[in-house]
């Protein structure tokens, strides 16, 4: 939930495991604690989306919890370290070399698929030059932004664990699969339906709106990649392409606020235990002020579920 | 649950679709690792992962265990 500066620092001084969203500036100023940060100043509260440099958004923990930082060469470790029955809250540095390495090679760590890691993305607020995004780890109020840090959670073994996604998102059946030679944040070429051309070429000729996301295929679940920018027929994103995924441009949709409480609506019941939610889902979607009916959490500039996924609502529900 | 090697090589080579997240994306990485290398080795070691994965995970995809069960 939403709270003050200073009752966040209550809740760490009474020896809490937390999980802390907020501003670079307030996050610097905490105690030290048994706690876990990363920046940003947009949230998804119960009464609504919310751009505050004044509170933060803190979700307490009540399992047993280590934290540890990764830097780009010790990443890698990330789900070899989690408890087999938990989840694990990675925070990672946006545009750090740590968060271009999980991006790039996530999927390919010791045990990735086998345990729950989720986590996100820490930005700034996208108005206000000069800030710098940060992950903290509470235990020595350290502040990074060229590691990340990650809370291990170990939930008691009669508890099942899921980590789920929101996806509004889906691929137009009707547009051409679009693939890629390498790996990547940025394209120049790609194949049009096997046709190599200029991806910003496709996207002008067919006025393509970048507001929806790549969508990829794996296996019956979209993955989104969010377009960035198109500068000189570089086409960068938010997310790495990846040669052997198939994508599509997703589908249209047409209200967006509409079309997430109409997918949480079908997951009233769902308790979420940790949640976050893209900063694109929240600028394109006109989300300031608009309730969305469940999953509070932090606004974030990448989510993770496994691996890094863009426009994508995440979450975790211990049952 | 557990799959034979030739079933995997069915799966790694098929084009069936899955609702369990983190399957789907432990079952691209494969293919992709098997569309590299098709050596026995390779299947071998794709095998023991889906089947620890789905030692773990079954009870929680019932309806992506019930197209398993058909290759």
């Amino acid at each position: 939930m939403l709270m003050s500066f200073q009752d966040t620092t209550k809740l760490i001084e009474s020896g809490k495991t937390l999980h802390i969203a907020g501003t670079e500036n307030l996050l610097k100023k905490l105690p030290k604690g048994k706690w876990v940060g990363g920046s940003t100043e947009y949230f998804m509260a119960k009464d609504g989306g919310k751009v505050s440099n004044e509170l933060l958004f803190v979700t307490e923990f009540a399992y047993e919890a280590s934290i540890k930082t990764y830097s780009a060469a010790e990443i890698e470790n990330v789900a070899a370290d989690a408890y087999d029955n938990g989840f694990s809250i990675a925070i990672i540095p946006f545009d750090s070399a740590v968060h271009k390495e999980y991006a790039h090679n996530a999927d390919g760590y010791k045990d990735m698929f086998m345990k729950n890691i989720v986590g996100w993305i820490s930005g700034v607020n996208l108005g206000v030059p000069g800030q710098i995004p940060i992950a903290v780890c509470g235990l020595c109020a350290t502040a990074f932004n060229d590691k990340a840090v990650v809370l291990h959670l170990n939930v008691p073994k009669n508890k099942i664990v899921g980590v789920n996604i929101v996806n509004i998102f889906a691929q137009d059946e009707s547009s051409p699969v679009i693939t890629f030679a390498q790996d990547g944040f940025s394209a120049i070429k790609c194949f049009v339906d096997e046709k190599e051309m200029e991806l910003s070429d496709y996207i002008a000729q067919n006025k393509i709106d970048t507001k929806l996301p790549l969508v990829g295929d794996y296996a019956g679940n979209g993955v989104n990649i969010s377009f960035k920018s198109i500068e000189n027929g570089v086409v960068s994103f938010y997310a790495p392409v990846f040669s052997h995924i198939k994508y599509r441009i997703a589908k249209s949709i047409g209200d967006y606020e509409q079309e997430f409480n109409s997918r949480l609506a079908k997951l009233k019941d769902a308790k979420a235990a940790f949640a976050c939610n893209c900063i694109l889902n929240f600028l394109y979607g006109g989300l300031e002020g608009k309730q969305i009916d469940a999953f509070a959490g932090p606004i974030t500039f990448g989510e993770i579920a496994y691996q890094l996924v863009n426009q994508t609502l995440v979450y975790v529900t211990v049952d | 649950m557990h799959l034979t090697a030739q079933q995997v090589e069915k799966l790694l080579l098929g084009t069936q679709t899955f609702d369990h997240l983190s399957f789907s994306m432990l079952l691209v990485r494969l293919k992709m690792l098997y569309m590299k290398d098709s050596s026995p080795s390779v299947l071998q070691n794709c095998t023991k992962e889906i089947c620890g994965f789905l030692d773990k995970f079954q009870n929680a995809m019932i309806t992506d265990c019930a197209i398993l069960a058909k290759l």
